[in-house]
């Protein structure tokens, strides 16, 4: 409980009186000194000004508290005096989460209440990826002078949990992306790929659709059909979370970390779907990693931390970070077979050095990069061009680079890729 | 200060009630003169205006609500640039922040002349050095290059009005920006290895 | 829809609407009085509602001094007594609420529906005041005819005191 202070607003005002009552001695007029007489009365209703202590029930309802990416919440925030004295001035203050923008009316409330009285507002956030906590409620109250303030603190728990689904984005040629390296590897072990090897004769338990049916109508024999066995690529999706990352080309915009995010969660489900094992990892100041693996389980495991994990929030990390340690962690994290895709918006140097030392320990890197770069200013424009080069920097060092700028993911991809082809 | 102020309430209530007590028709035996009707008046003055006085110095103290409505604010990439700048062209400050800003901009342009030119890096250096990898003589003069710039753009400088130290930055920057896009043109019927770059000059391009 | 903006902090248009006229109707009291107070009072309501555009309150402040003011002067000349009073309580009343307004505006912005807040904080402050210009009105109708001089200056050292005892 705060103790309420002095506003200092009527200060002054004894000076006022003296004044007038100076003026109607000086005059011996009365209507000065009836004056001062007034302004004596207010000074009294100033000094015996206070604020009761201020008890109130807050409650907020959400009318949806796990809604889709986008949608629009309607949050009902319900203040009730439970104190048995009138509050005369009450100015509230929601503690909208940091991530949320609120599109309809703020989220504050001024009014008086009397005893049990409840007044209400409504406010309208949109939803985002992420799991957002309500901060404390700000009640600022004032004694019906004003010259008496006191602010107040009242923690009410509400959270909304978004969690996209992780999106089966079909069209994704994210084949591209693993084929090339050592990941969905082409042996030349026959067995159950998809390209053709040979053909040998049948054996009890083969499975029904590999059999060789036209033979079969030509010869009567039964035969097996043998594809080249393709082994399962372990793909890490590393997303950049340090605060360097935390950026966007203008306030309404999405940042590179939220960006970076969405690919990979694209990434992780367009993987999944073709058979890859897939793991995330946050390069950032909070610790997050997934390991490797594939099945339904797993997909549920990576949308829950997409949507929740501390490290993917979209709001800038407040600890320290201290990268070459965190360098170290997630390679001896890595399997030596796996690759990686890490994406950052790579607004620094430190985010290339990354890329190139895993690449030089022998995984397969490919940089997926959000561009969040802008032209307003000099800075933006010089910021603009360093990316550039930390690109060129890295196609140079034989890292594959999507930079995805406003289109679609998959654009960017299948440009990316005709680039690769060649 | 409490007993003060009991004396004064105690004072206060006293002078009040004989006050009252004379309009009443009471006779308290008190006559005054003109004179010390004005010291009293003179003094409830000055002590008055002194109050009034206080308030002008202080300063109304109240509580500042923040802003939960808008999303919390991320930086645009460059923004340490453009403080940086800021920093460079007011006084304090000025010759500190104003190294960095050159250094930095010369560490680009030999990147630049690196990656996108395909020049070595000590050959990059060396051109930068004497002012031969930029047509713009006020960009080569920037990143220290021993060449004049012409009377004719400090004039127009001078009547502009801008800032001559955001207005060479600015010029330096463009003149990194199109290092290796005219080269590109030239070479680039034959030199088909090179169009694998060819998404990070959309990068450039939007620029 | 389009991300609500930093709210506007401005006195709001309800404080502003009461404030404007009570600073109206001192003025029409004032105009009772004499010419100059009247003037006064209307050029104290322009500062105010320069203070109310602008949202500062050291221009309000001026606007309190400058109805002040008007209203020492109209005092001095002895003119219209309960005019002189209806004009004090309206002007305590404008910069009351005006200076109300703007904090309300600094809090809780322009968007907020605050007219029931600033219904209340006025009427209080009228009621006040009504109270105060009853008590105070009494007492001079008792005093009127020839002022004992003593009175007056014990009156004021008494003032002067009660308002050094309940300064805060």
């Amino acid at each position: 409980m705060t103790r309420g202070f002095d506003t200092e607003r009527w200060s002054g005002l004894e000076g006022l009186v003296l004044v007038a009552a100076a003026a109607g001695v000086l005059t011996r007029e009365p209507a000065p000194l009836l004056l001062a007489g007034l302004g004596v009365v207010l000074l009294g209703y100033v000094r015996i000004a206070a604020v009761p202590e201020v008890t109130l029930e807050i409650e907020r309802e959400l009318s949806d508290s796990t809604p889709d990416p986008d949608e629009e919440v309607e949050v009902t925030l319900s203040v009730t005096n439970e104190s048995a004295r009138t509050l005369f001035d009450l100015r509230i203050v929601d503690g909208v989460p940091p991530a949320l923008a609120v599109v309809d009316g703020p989220a504050r409330l001024g009014t008086a209440l009397r005893p049990g009285a409840t007044a209400t507002t409504t406010y309208t956030v949109t939803a985002i990826r992420g799991e957002h906590t309500w901060d404390e409620t700000v009640v600022v109250a004032r004694d019906p002078s004003g010259a008496v303030e006191r602010r107040e603190t009242v923690l009410t728990e509400t959270t909304m949990r978004c969690e996209p689904e992780l999106a089966a984005t079909a069209d994704l040629p994210l084949r591209g992306l693993t084929s090339k390296y050592a990941g969905r590897v082409e042996t030349d072990v026959p067995g159950s790929g998809l390209e053709f090897a040979s053909i040998r004769e049948y054996r009890h338990g083969d499975p029904i659709r590999r059999i060789d049916w036209n033979r079969r109508a030509r010869t009567g024999e039964l035969a097996t059909v043998q594809f080249r066995e393709e082994r399962a690529a372990t793909v890490v999706l590393v997303v950049d979370t340090r605060s360097e990352a935390h950026v966007a080309p203008d306030a309404d915009a999405e940042t590179a970390v939220e960006r970076s995010v969405d690919a990979a969660s694209i990434a992780f489900s367009a993987l999944l779907d073709s058979g890859d094992r897939v793991g995330v990892a946050a390069f950032g100041p909070n610790e997050c990693w997934l390991d490797p693996s594939s099945g339904v389980d797993h997909r549920a495991r990576a949308r829950r931390l997409f949507a929740t994990h501390p490290a993917f929030a979209p709001t800038p990390p407040d600890e320290a970070f201290f990268p070459s340690i965190a360098v170290r962690r997630l390679r001896r994290r890595l399997s030596s077979d796996a690759q990686v895709i890490f994406c950052t918006p790579l607004t620094d140097d430190y985010a290339v050095s990354v890329a190139r030392r895993l690449e030089a320990y022998g995984h397969a890197v490919t940089v997926v990069s959000p561009d969040p770069t802008a032209t307003g200013t000099v800075g933006a424009r010089l910021a603009r061009l360093e990316r550039d080069l930390r690109l060129r920097d890295l196609r140079r060092a034989g890292i594959r680079v999507v930079d995805w700028g406003a289109e679609p993911l998959a654009v960017a991809l299948a440009r990316a890729e005709s680039g690769w082809k060649q | 200060m409490t007993r003060t102020r009991s004396l004064a309430l105690l004072v206060g209530v006293a002078a009040t009630t004989g006050g009252l007590a004379i309009v009443a028709g009471i006779s308290l035996g008190i006559e005054l003169t003109d004179v010390f009707l004005g010291i009293v008046a003179a003094l409830a003055t000055i002590q008055g205006l002194r109050y009034v006085q206080r308030r002008r110095e202080t300063p109304v103290r109240t509580t500042t609500t923040g802003d939960p409505e808008v999303r919390v604010e991320v930086p645009v990439p460059g923004a340490d640039f453009d403080s940086e700048l800021v920093a460079a062209t007011t006084r304090q400050g000025q010759w500190g922040a104003r190294d960095r800003l050159t250094d930095r901009l010369e560490q680009r342009a030999v990147r630049a002349l690196v990656l996108r030119d395909g020049r070595t890096p000590e050959g990059a250096s060396a051109l930068v050095d004497t002012g031969g990898w930029t047509d713009d003589v006020v960009a080569a003069r920037f990143l220290g290059a021993d060449v004049s710039v012409p009377l004719s753009y400090r004039l127009r400088l001078f009547v502009s009005g801008q800032s001559r130290l955001v207005a060479r930055v600015d010029r330096t920057i463009a003149a990194i920006e199109t290092i290796g896009r005219d080269s590109r043109r030239e070479t680039a019927g034959r030199d088909t290895s090179r169009t694998a770059d060819g998404d990070a000059d959309r990068v450039g391009a939007q620029g | 829809m389009v991300p609500v903006s930093e709210i506007t902090r401005l006195p709001t248009r309800t404080g502003t609407a009461i404030a404007l006229s009570a600073a109206g109707l001192a003025t029409l009291a004032l105009a009772f009085t004499t010419a100059s107070a009247a003037v006064a009072g209307l050029v104290g309501t322009v500062f105010l509602a320069a203070g109310l555009t602008r949202g500062s309150r050291r221009i309000l402040d001026t606007a309190g001094t400058v109805f002040f003011l008007a209203l020492l002067v109209a005092g001095v000349t002895g003119a219209g007594l309960e005019a002189l009073l209806i004009g004090g309580v309206a002007s305590i009343l404008a910069w009351d609420t005006a200076e109300n307004a703007l904090s309300v505006g600094e809090h809780l912005g322009r968007e907020t529906d605050t007219t029931r807040l600033e219904i209340v904080h006025a009427a209080t402050t009228l009621l006040v005041l009504t109270v105060g210009v009853a008590v105070v009105y009494a007492l001079g109708s008792v005093a009127s005819g020839g002022q004992p001089v003593a009175a007056v200056v014990l009156l004021l050292v008494g003032v002067v005191a009660l308002v050094a005892a309940v300064r805060r």
